[in-house]
């Protein structure tokens, strides 16, 4: 299996850079080699869930057109206020719009969607307490969970990521987004 | 971390201000001031570190070409240790004689004064901001160069320890040497000193040679080591040599004989472990030419990988690898309107229309109007 991993080569559409990181840790500490990766992060502000929707049929498309090659893909954004299956079916209708099939299950695409934000998952592998999927960690005028991520991260990010990868197997996640995504993940090696 | 810069009548900046962040990605056409603006930290190096005389690091030519007036002013902020510092200069041109000297000259601490240099009189401040000695001296090169060590300067030194580790890099292969005379522990603009630099490394931070070698053996095809060996009756002086591999045959190769791209990949992955990102900053002007576009992402993720915590980072570049991979740090677009003054301002892209970062800037799209 470690062999193997080694050997893969894929795509990684992430919204944004923080996301992007946490996958670069993820893929390390999976057994991956990082350097038969290329990344396609969203530039620049803004919503990047849109680049990851409107960048995915193409490279689905490239996948396929290689089939004879060992690729996946990694197709990760947040879920917002949309959560996981309604994410996941507008990907699906990204794909449609482009007159391509939706994935098969013996696909290696992975569509993984952290809800509300990659930094609710980076907290509950973290063990903070009271993480959940709204949108505000308590009352509507606290603190996004990004600011909190932050807050108690900050001086540390890579130090957090890195912990957050290695945790990603061993950890007990209390977020629903987050027990998905793990499953998704697994697509990509199979 | 520097928070704040503003430039006035030096090249292609008038009234020029930049709140930069932590990973800067500075894009523009050609003439738009990104080049400048390293130039412009440069010089602050080599004037409050190393002592250089200002007419030589500000010269006459630097005015603004259509701004008559005879001052140059350049305010640096900077976050640094928890402290808020300022550091204002003043530079007087006499145009005639194409020579320079410092009007004024100051740095702040959290509102007081450290150090304080106007019209020919240095006024000493201790750490509490309480004067201290005070005396004259000719407006020829900063006197903070000089300072000494002392308790009583702390809180200054910590300030141009702080620019020490501002490090501008545009590499220019054709300039790079491998012979070293000597150690030199910064390396130089060009990377025209890598071997002495290389040298410094040997002995202040011999623990990252490994990960280097390790990082050079999968970016270059038969890579082993490095070693600096003795060129023979010249005493001090060292040649940089890279071992290599091909058909089971170990063999050397002079550091000067290996290929531009090649010598680039050595020296852009020693910077990875030889810069501890730390307070300081690293200012890239254009890295990665002469490196293969299939090595450009990874050394790029490498290098975001070194400042995910800590460290300012500036690349400026135009090739649509790095476009693409750096535009989702923070983009800054530099722009002179008509030919007139730089300005900057953030980048700003559409996620809807499928274009790459590249392709959008190339078509005059990354602007957000």
């Amino acid at each position: 299996m470690g062999a193997d991993r080694r050997q893969l080569r894929g795509i990684v559409l992430a919204e944004d850079r923080r996301t992007e990181r946490f996958i670069r840790h993820l893929l390390d500490v999976c057994g991956f080699d990082k350097r038969k990766f290329r990344f396609h992060t969203a530039p620049g502000q803004g919503s990047g869930e849109a680049w990851v929707r409107v960048q995915y049929p193409g490279e689905v498309k490239l996948l396929r057109a290689k089939v004879h090659q060992r690729l996946c893909l990694v197709a990760i954004c947040d879920g917002d206020a949309l959560g996981v299956e309604a994410r996941k079916a507008q990907l699906d209708e990204a794909l449609r719009q482009a007159d391509l099939q939706t994935r098969a299950a013996t696909e290696r695409i992975a569509t993984p969607v952290p809800t509300w934000a990659i930094e609710n998952w980076l907290l509950d592998l973290l063990g903070e307490p009271n993480i959940n999927e709204a949108k505000k960690p308590s009352t509507e005028a606290g603190p996004t969970w990004k600011q909190l991520f932050e807050r108690a991260y900050g001086a540390d990010e890579k130090g957090a990521l890195t912990e957050a990868a290695n945790r990603w197997d061993t950890a007990n996640p209390r977020l629903p987004s987050l027990e998905n995504g793990r499953v998704e993940f697994e697509r990509i090696d199979q | 971390m520097i928070t704040r810069i503003f430039i006035d009548n030096y090249r292609c900046f008038t009234n020029f201000e930049f709140e930069p962040k932590r990973l800067n990605f500075l894009m523009g056409a050609n003439g738009s001031g990104k080049s400048s603006f390293f130039d412009l930290t440069e010089a602050l190096a080599r004037l409050v570190v190393r002592g250089a005389d200002v007419s030589e690091v500000f010269p006459t030519s630097s005015l603004t070409r259509w701004d008559s007036r005879n001052t140059q002013r350049v305010e640096l902020e900077a976050d640094v240790q928890g402290n808020r510092y300022r550091y204002v200069l003043v530079v007087q041109h006499d145009r005639e004689h194409e020579r320079a000297v410092i009007l004024s000259e100051e740095v702040t601490r959290a509102g007081k004064t450290l150090f304080a240099f106007d019209s020919g009189t240095v006024r000493l401040h201790n750490n509490s901001g309480t004067k201290g000695a005070e005396f004259h001296i000719r407006g020829d090169k900063s006197f903070i160069a000089q300072i000494e060590d002392r308790p009583v300067t702390k809180d200054l030194l910590v300030w141009r320890g702080f620019i020490e580790k501002i490090w501008t890099v545009r590499l220019n292969t054709r300039s790079m040497s491998g012979v070293s005379r000597d150690e030199e522990a910064t390396l130089a603009r060009s990377g025209s000193n890598f071997a002495s630099w290389y040298r410094h490394l040997t002995q202040e931070r011999a623990d990252r040679l490994q990960s280097i070698w390790s990082a050079l053996e999968v970016v270059v095809p038969g890579f082993r080591s490095l070693k600096l060996v003795s060129a023979g009756g010249k005493g001090r002086v060292r040649e940089l040599v890279a071992k290599m591999t091909a058909c089971n045959a170990e063999y050397d190769i002079d550091f000067d004989e290996l290929s531009d791209g090649q010598r680039t990949l050595i020296v852009l992955y020693t910077l990875l472990e030889g810069v501890s990102p730390g307070e300081g900053a690293l200012l890239l002007d254009e890295p990665e030419i002469h490196v293969g576009i299939s090595e450009i992402q990874p050394w790029l993720v490498e290098l975001d990988s070194r400042f995910e915590s800590d460290g300012q980072l500036f690349l400026a570049s135009q090739n649509p690898e790095v476009v693409d991979y750096m535009a989702a740090s923070d983009p800054f677009l530099f722009e002179r309107p008509d030919g007139g003054p730089a300005r900057v301002r953030p980048a700003i892209f559409d996620h809807e229309s499928g274009l790459s970062a590249a392709s959008q800037l190339a078509r005059g799209l990354a602007d957000g109007r």
